[in-house]
C-alpha cells in the first residue's frame, strides 16, 4: 500500500535500524526507502533484509549519500483491499481481477538481480506466501532454472506440496529437467512446451517471476 | 584510510626507538637508558554518554590502559579537549573532573593540557609511562599453546549505542560504563606477576580487530565463542540487527582472516564489535594461565580464558 521515506542522514547506527524496522513492521508499509550517509549502515540494513526475507537494494547517491529500498515481496496480500500495493511489485495485471484465475511463470530458481544468495532467499519467501494466499494461482509453470525448485532436494518442495494440495497445477518443463539431469520432480507433472504454451496463453492472468 | 596516510611519513632510524608505527601497537616506546624505556599515548573522542563526569572517567581509563597493554605503568598525564566556548563550563569541569579522578587512581599526575573550541565536544589524554626495556609487551609476540585471556566482557559498543537510541535497558547501560571506567591497571598489576608473552587492549577494532594484531606470521589464534565474556543483553540487541557501523566496518576489514565454524550471526556480532576502553588481551603460557584467570575472577569484571595460540593455519583467527 504505501512507501516510506525515512531520513537518517546524520543519524549513527543503530538509529536508521531502529526506524526502518518500525515502519517495516507496519502492515501497510509496503516499502521503505531510507537515506543514510554511510556504507556500514546500509550493509546492517541489508544483513537484516536478507535475514527477513525483503528485497534490498540502494543506490550510492555520493560518498555520503546512500539510498536503499527495502520492499516485502514476501509478504503478498491477495486481499481486495491491498489492490494497490501489489502494483509496487509488478503484479500489476493482477490488481484490476483479483478474483480471476491467475498462473504463475518462474525461470529461474531465484528471484530478481542480484545476489544469488538473497535470490534464493527471496524465492522461498515468494512460493511461502503464496500458500498464504486466500485464492492459490491456478497453476505454476517452472522453467529454465526454475525446474530446480520441484526437485526433492528443494527447500521449497514443501510449500509447493500444500499448493497442490489447494488445487495448484504444478508444471515443471521437461527439456529444463534433462538439460539439468534432474530426476522426475517430486511434485507436480513434467510438461512439454506446447503444454506451457497452452497454459501461459490461456486467458489467465499470469504473474511473471 | 589511516595506513595510507602514515605511509607516507618520512622514515625515521632511530635505535631507541622500540615500538613505533609498524606494529599496529597501542603506544609508542621509547629507550632511554638501559633500564627505563617511555611508553607514550594518546587518544580522545566524542561522548557515548551523556554524563560529563562519568565521561571524563571513561576517556581517561580508556587513555591509560594503552600504557597498561605495553606493560608499562602511567607516570604523567595531559589532557585534550574540544569544547564549545558556547557550552555551559560547568559541564566541562565535570569531564576533566572525572578525568582527573581516573589518573589519580592510576596512581599517575595529571600535569596539563591543551583545549580547543570546537562545535563537537571531544576529549582524552596523552599519557608517558614507563617500563624496563626487557618488559615491554608487544601484542603479536604470542607463543604455541598460550592461552589468550579477555578480561572485560564485550558488548560495550552495541549496549551504549543501542541505549542512546533508546532501544537498550538502564541495567545494561550501567554494566557497560562500569566496564567502560574500570582501570585496566587491576588487571594488569595481578598479570605482571605471570611471565606473559604478548598483551593488548581491546578497542575501536573490536575483539577480533585487537586480537588479529596479536597473531604472528608463524601461529594462529583459535577462539571458543562460548567462553567469551559478554553483556547478555549485547546478543539479544545484535538478533535484531541493532548494531553499530563500526562493528560493520571491523567485519569488512576483518572478514577475509576470520574463519567462523558454527558462530551464529549475533555472536559474531559482538566479536566485531568496537569496544570503548575494554578489556586486555593476554598471551600466557598454559601453565600459568589457571593459576592467572583464578585471580583473575576475584576482581570486578567477568574474565575468561577464551582462546589459544595454534600453529598456523590459512586464517588468523578461528572461531568455533
Amino acid at each position: 500500500m504505501k512507501t516510506k521515506n525515512l531520513d537518517m542522514l546524520g543519524q549513527p547506527c543503530p538509529r536508521p535500524m531502529i526506524e526502518a524496522k518500525k515502519l517495516l513492521a507496519e502492515a501497510e508499509t509496503r516499502k521503505v526507502i531510507v537515506k543514510a550517509d554511510n556504507m556500514p549502515c546500509v550493509q546492517n540494513l541489508e544483513k537484516m533484509a536478507k535475514a527477513s526475507g525483503f528485497n534490498f537494494s540502494f543506490e550510492e547517491k555520493s560518498k555520503t549519500l546512500f539510498e536503499i529500498v527495502i520492499s516485502k515481496s514476501g509478504e503478498l496480500r491477495m486481499k481486495s483491499e491491498d489492490n494497490e500495493s501489489l502494483t509496487t511489485f509488478s503484479l500489476s495485471t493482477l490488481h484490476t481481477s483479483l478474483l480471476k484465475p491467475y498462473g504463475i511463470a518462474i525461470s529461474s530458481d531465484k528471484m530478481g538481480r542480484g545476489e544469488d544468495e538473497l535470490g534464493r532467499v527471496l524465492i522461498k519467501g515468494f512460493i511461502y506466501s503464496l500458500t498464504e494466499l486466500e485464492t492459490p494461482p491456478k497453476f505454476i509453470a517452472f522453467f529454465n532454472s526454475g525446474v530446480f525448485l520441484t526437485n526433492e532436494k528443494s527447500n521449497t518442495i514443501d510449500d509447493l506440496r500444500k499448493l497442490e494440495e489447494k488445487g495448484t497445477e504444478i508444471l515443471s518443463c521437461g527439456t529444463c529437467l534433462n538439460y539439468n539431469k534432474l530426476e522426475k520432480p517430486s511434485v507436480g507433472l513434467v510438461a512439454n512446451m506446447f503444454e506451457i504454451v497452452e497454459h501461459l496463453t490461456s486467458g489467465v492472468n499470469i504473474v511473471n517471476i | 584510510m589511516l595506513t595510507k596516510a602514515v605511509a607516507n611519513l618520512p622514515h625515521i632510524k632511530d635505535k631507541n626507538l622500540l615500538v613505533g608505527f609498524d606494529t599496529s601497537d597501542d603506544g609508542a616506546v621509547y629507550q632511554l637508558n638501559d633500564d627505563i624505556a617511555v611508553i607514550q599515548t594518546l587518544d580522545f573522542f566524542p561522548p557515548m554518554v551523556s554524563d560529563p563526569y562519568v565521561f571524563g572517567q571513561i576517556a581517561a581509563a580508556n587513555s591509560l590502559s594503552d600504557v597498561y597493554a605495553m606493560g608499562g605503568v602511567p607516570k604523567t598525564a595531559l589532557n585534550i579537549v574540544c569544547f564549545p566556548e558556547s557550552e555551559d563550563a560547568e559541564h566541562l569541569s565535570e569531564i576533566l573532573r572525572g578525568g582527573a579522578e581516573k589518573v589519580m587512581e592510576a596512581g599517575a599526575v595529571l600535569c596539563g593540557g591543551h583545549s580547543v573550541n570546537d562545535k563537537a565536544i571531544k576529549y582524552g589524554l596523552s599519557v608517558t609511562g614507563v617500563v624496563h626495556p626487557d618488559k615491554i609487551l608487544q601484542n603479536n609476540t604470542c607463543k604455541i599453546g598460550d592461552k589468550i585471556i579477555l578480561t572485560k566482557p564485550l558488548g560495550i559498543g552495541i549496549v551504549s549505542s543501542a541505549y542512546n537510541a533508546g532501544v537498550a535497558t538502564e541495567e545494561s547501560f550501567l554494566k557497560a560504563v562500569e566496564c567502560m571506567r574500570t582501570l585496566n591497571k587491576y588487571a594488569f598489576d595481578v598479570a605482571s606477576k605471570y611471565s606473559l608473552n604478548a598483551c593488548t587492549d581491546v578497542t575501536g577494532f573490536g575483539f577480533l580487530g585487537h586480537l588479529n594484531e596479536m597473531v604472528g606470521k608463524d601461529y594462529s589464534i583459535k577462539v571458543d565463542s562460548k567462553k567469551v565474556p559478554f553483556i547478555s543483553e549485547a546478543l539479544k540487541l545484535a538478533e535484531e540487527f541493532l548494531v553499530t557501523a563500526g562493528g560493520q566496518k571491523n567485519r569488512i576489514y576483518l572478514i577475509d582472516q576470520v574463519y567462523f565454524e558454527n558462530v551464529s550471526d549475533a555472536m559474531q556480532e559482538i566479536l566485531f564489535d568496537p569496544q570503548t576502553s575494554g578489556g586486555l588481551l593476554f598471551s600466557v603460557s598454559e601453565k600459568d594461565s589457571n593459576e592467572l584467570i583464578k585471580e583473575l575472577k576475584k576482581l570486578a569484571l567477568p574474565c575468561e580464558i577464551v582462546g589459544e595460540v595454534v600453529e598456523r593455519k590459512e586464517k588468523n583467527i578461528l572461531v568455533i
